[in-house]
């Protein structure tokens, strides 16, 4: 057995024993650049998510610093053999920073949706925004492809998750882009608000 | 008195004199020539590093400088401080010919302080050119958006809510460093017009700048600090070209250590060269010393006389040491023009005169305070003697070592600008002499038991080799020390040339792929193998955080009253950060085990316990990493444990993917991972064919076009890699004329001696034979000793200082032993043929 399949059984195995699990498909947003594990939004929402009585919940952080929209579909099939049983699918700003083609970004997160919904996971969609500074045909053109989304799969969604963090250098780190701790609060804060009813 | 006595004797011996100033200037010319070319060095590597920066100095942060920022900042800059504000942030330019992600620059008129922007039309851009993009909407591309999009000169480009012309195509510009090939071809444009733009608002990311133009003499790292505290928010950065962090800063460094510790060989090569001939003059004064005493004069006084003679000497030394150095230097500057990529103009500048000068009128005395001192022993009954007088006579006293050793303790720090280098050269240097006399003390010894001889020259040059034990002794550490100076730089030389030296340009990426997702793979195989291109390198990349670290938490959190420190704050988000990690079987080319062992294989679950680790060593030194910690990583939820069983170094030049953490095969295969591609080099429209393809068969993945900043770091590596030739080149160069001065100082202090033989009927084949076995003997001996210790001290000084791995080259040091051996030979040669020329009277009536 290789360790890292032995590890995963292992893991995933503990997992049954708890009743539900959120895994939180993101990038370096999700991952918490630059903060600690446990000040990263996903562990921050499972302790919101417990305060507020919904013990029953698992987060599991599958951040990736740098990933895009490309490899949703690839890294579900591989997180889903643990059986979550929700998916909070924060993907897409490496895509926008990039400047990759909203069509073919909308077409990776449309086939992660699909297979999420293949597989009887959950989905909720967490929107982002795109800086002014790339212009407003292409930031109008981001935002309302995840709408476009949230609308054709009737999944739940949060507009954008970052709100009141994005631009904001109190809550960022000095590379503008990452959220600090304050932020990360705060954005655990705006998933709670939307999942706390829907969850 | 002491005056008048010491300018009356100067003149009664000028040939003396002339000869003292002589041999004196000719080691003062090496210093002052080797010291010229290092300044012109390193001010050429810090004009680099300025035209990367565009600035002495820059503050920069992610975000608006706030108005009582930039009145604190405008409080700390000293007046006459030149400015220029620049914004840097990505945008979406589109066009008629198409859209893409670009990186705009926006500048103003001060823009470039240092360095240059080449033109397509040939137009050079620096500081205070008129800039066309200032005076009418238009803007300067890069040329990939020309080959990407079609772009080019008049067409019209969108960004944000402006339209501009192309004014023109960046050709070449010295502010982009390897690091900083982005994703985005830059585009330059007024920054007056970013509000028209509507780029930049609320929520817009952003560099912003502050580049500044200190007035001369503001010492940029001081006043980095003071800026520091006037602006202690961590989002601000303030850089100086030295901190910019250039790919090639650590070999930067390097290069810089090694030019200190050219100005440091240089300066004792001088003291050396000053110190024997000081130790001639004084020996050659002895009788007329006791003379003086036998007349009244006091010990102290006497040590003024000689004190003020030698300062005398010493100052009119530094005239033909400039004047050759002003006439030499332009001419050895052509030279070098011609076969170097260097345009360097060495002038003698005024710390390395004042250094001369230093050395000239008070160095030689306070070396030479041990012989001096022998002054206070002088009996006048010598006087009545036949012997010869002799400066080692008298009590041993250890303290005259002790003034010497500080004043170049303190000089050593001074030249290499570095306490660490020079301490620990002064420590090697202070062993090395101790070692010298060791080896020397018995090699004297050796020379009175050589026995057998048939020929009565040999035996009679043996003996008196070991009759004169204190001069022998003195001329081997000389020669010794001087052999050992000269080999030290070309043998760290080779050692650090390895860092800089390129695999060939085929081994080198012209592109670089990245987000290629696992089952996208065997596509983008198939477009490589049918453009006929086999990648240099595939390396998956899978993401991890740390855990912990042999039990112990490895992140750091935020503490409720935050961070206290800017570099504690630092400090954290770079553990914070996460690690990539790889795996391979084996090593690349490019990387090198420093400790432990290499990957045993595949992992075996069921006889291992922790997965193979290789660690890059700097990571691992600034992580406080060891051979044998264990690490716990958390790879997108799952725990992986993991044993450091190698430290690795990696070679920068190669510019390859490289990683700070290996893992062993067989642990991470099945882990979400995405690769990076490096393709080797191709000619530009095949590269711009193999990207097009790419980015219309794999919309996600983006490739990036590293041929020309790879260029500049190459030529950078060019550069670096021949100053360390020239000015180990110029080491030897100044070594053996040094040595030679020394070797003529003894060969005329034994012209007494041969000029007696002469008179006692030695024919000149016996006065030649004489002095050149025993010059062959000792020049031999204490060069193969000086050369052999060279070895160890570079080591050691390698081991040290550059951390690089050692190339030991046997040849360079066996070759100065010949060299020196011979130069001995040659000038005992040429000195025994003037003596049986020269009248045997005037001899004698000059000596006594």
């Amino acid at each position: 057995m290789r360790p890292f399949l032995f590890c995963i059984i292992l893991l995933f195995s503990s997992f049954t024993f708890a009743q539900k699990k959120l895994i939180v498909l993101g990038d370096s947003l999700t991952e918490g650049y630059g903060v600690a594990k446990e000040a990263a939004y996903p562990a921050l929402l499972e302790k919101k998510l417990h305060e507020a009585g919904k013990k029953e919940w698992t987060v599991i952080n599958s951040g990736v610093s740098g990933s895009t929209t490309a490899s949703a579909v690839t890294r579900m099939k591989w997180l889903f053999k643990s059986k979550p049983d929700a998916v909070l699918l924060v993907l897409g700003a490496n895509d926008g920073l990039r400047g990759l083609k909203i069509e073919d970004s909308q077409k990776h997160l449309a086939a992660a949706i699909e297979y999420a919904n293949s597989q009887k996971v959950r989905v909720i969609l967490g929107g982002l925004y795109m800086p002014p500074n790339y212009g407003a045909d292409y930031t109008g053109q981001f935002k309302k492809m995840y709408e476009a989304l949230a609308k054709k799969y009737k999944v739940t969604f949060i507009p954008f998750i970052l709100e009141k963090v994005g631009g904001n250098p109190k809550y960022n780190l000095a590379d503008g882009i990452h959220p600090n701790e304050e932020g990360h609060k705060i954005i655990a804060e705006n998933i709670f608000q939307v999942l706390k009813g829907a969850l | 008195m002491l005056w008048r006595l010491a300018f009356r004797e100067l003149l009664r011996s000028w040939r003396f004199g002339l000869f003292f100033i002589f041999n004196l200037s000719l080691g003062l010319a090496g210093f002052v020539s080797l010291q010229a070319f290092n300044t012109a060095l390193e001010d050429q590597l810090r004009a680099n590093a300025k035209s990367i920066l565009s600035a002495d100095l820059a503050v920069s942060a992610r975000r608006e400088i706030t108005d009582e920022e930039q009145k604190k900042m405008q409080a700390v800059l000293p007046s006459g401080t030149d400015q220029s504000k620049i914004y840097e942030f990505f945008a979406m330019l589109s066009s008629a010919k198409g859209s893409r992600l670009i990186l705009i620059k926006a500048i103003d008129k001060s823009y470039p302080f240092y360095g240059e922007l080449e033109m397509k039309s040939g137009q050079i851009i620096r500081y205070g050119t008129p800039k066309e993009i200032l005076s009418s909407p238009t803007a300067w591309i890069y040329p990939e958006l020309k080959s990407q999009l079609g772009l080019d000169v008049g067409d019209e480009i969108k960004l944000g809510n402006l339209k501009l012309k192309v004014a023109d195509l960046i050709e070449k510009d010295a502010t982009q460093t390897f690091r900083a090939a982005t994703l985005a071809p830059r585009v330059f444009i007024n920054r007056e017009l970013l509000p028209q733009s509507g780029l930049l608002q609320f929520g817009s990311t952003f560099s912003l700048a502050y580049l500044l133009k200190l007035p001369p003499g503001v010492e940029e790292g001081a006043l980095r600090e003071k800026l520091y505290q006037a602006l202690p928010d961590p989002q601000i950065t303030i850089e100086t070209p030295s901190s910019a962090g250039e790919d090639s800063g650590r070999q930067l460094g390097y290069l810089s250590d090694y030019l200190g510790l050219v100005a440091i060989i240089a300066l004792f090569m001088s003291a050396l060269g000053a110190a024997y001939i000081y130790r001639l003059f004084l020996s050659t004064r002895m009788k007329e010393i006791a003379i003086l005493r036998t007349l009244g004069l006091q010990s102290g006084q006497a040590v003024g006389v000689y004190i003020l003679q030698a300062s005398m000497l010493g100052l009119l030394a530094t005239v033909p040491t400039l004047f050759f150095s002003y006439l030499v230097l332009p001419l050895l500057s052509q030279l070098l023009a011609s076969f170097t990529p260097f345009d360097l103009h060495p002038q003698v500048n005024l710390e390395a005169f004042l250094v001369c000068l230093v050395m000239a009128v008070f160095g030689s005395f306070v070396v030479s305070l041990p012989f001096l001192v022998k002054i206070f022993d002088l009996k006048a009954a010598k006087l009545f003697s036949e012997e010869k007088f002799s400066v080692n006579e008298g009590a041993r006293r250890w303290w005259p070592y002790l003034p010497p050793l500080v004043l170049f303790y303190f000089l050593s720090v001074y030249q290499a600008h570095s306490w660490m280098t020079g301490s620990l050269f002064v420590a090697s240097m202070v062993g090395v002499i101790l070692m010298l006399l060791v080896i020397g003390y018995f090699t004297v010894k050796l020379a009175g038991v050589l026995k057998g001889f048939r020929l009565w020259f040999l035996k009679f040059s043996f003996l008196s080799l070991s009759r004169r034990a204190g001069a022998s002794l003195a001329i081997f550490v000389a020669l010794g020390l001087g052999a050992l100076l000269i080999n030290i730089l070309p043998q760290l030389k080779n050692s650090l040339q390895a860092e800089f030296q390129v695999e060939g340009r085929s081994k080198i990426p012209s592109l670089f792929m990245f987000d290629i997702q696992d089952e996208q793979l065997p596509g983008v195989e198939k477009v490589l193998e049918k453009n006929h291109v086999k990648p240099l390198g595939l390396s998956p990349l899978v993401r991890a955080r740390i855990l912990k670290v042999n039990g112990q938490d490895y992140e750091r959190k935020i503490e409720a009253q935050g961070f206290k420190t800017r570099e504690e704050e630092r400090e954290a988000r770079f553990r914070n950060r996460g690690v990539n990690l790889s795996y391979r079987h084996d090593l690349s080319s490019s990387e090198n085990i420093t400790e432990g062992r290499p990957f045993s294989g595949e992992f075996k679950p069921e006889q291992q316990k922790y997965a193979e680790l290789s660690v890059e060593y700097r990571f691992a030194e600034r992580m406080g990493f060891q051979l044998g910690d264990v690490l716990v990583f958390d790879v997108q939820g799952v725990e992986v444990e993991g044993q450091i069983i190698n430290l690795r170094k990696v070679k920068w030049t190669s510019f390859q993917p490289n990683f700070f953490i290996l893992v062993q095969r067989g642990v991470l295969d099945e882990a979400p991972k995405t690769f990076i591609a490096a393709i080797p080099f191709l000619p530009e429209e095949k590269r711009f064919l193999l990207q097009n393809e790419m980015a219309q068969e794999f919309s996600n993945i983006s490739v990036v076009d590293v041929v020309r900043t790879v260029d500049e770091v190459l030529k950078t590596a060019e550069k670096m890699s021949w100053s360390l030739e020239l000015m180990a080149g110029l080491a030897l160069l100044t070594g053996y004329i040094v040595l030679f001065s020394i070797v003529r100082s003894q060969i005329k202090l034994r012209r007494w001696e041969l000029n007696m033989l002469k008179i006692l009927g030695a024919s000149w084949g016996e006065v030649a034979s004489f002095i050149l076995a025993e010059f062959a003997f000792l020049s031999f001996l204490a060069a193969l000793a000086g050369a052999l210790l060279s070895v160890l001290v570079s080591f050691s000084l390698n081991a040290f200082l550059f951390e690089s791995d050692f190339k030991l080259s046997w040849a360079q040091p066996l070759v100065s032993v010949f060299i020196i051996t011979c130069l001995s030979l040659l000038i005992s040669f040429l000195a025994s043929l003037d003596i049986v020329k020269e009248s045997a009277l005037s001899i004698l009536r000059e000596e006594k």
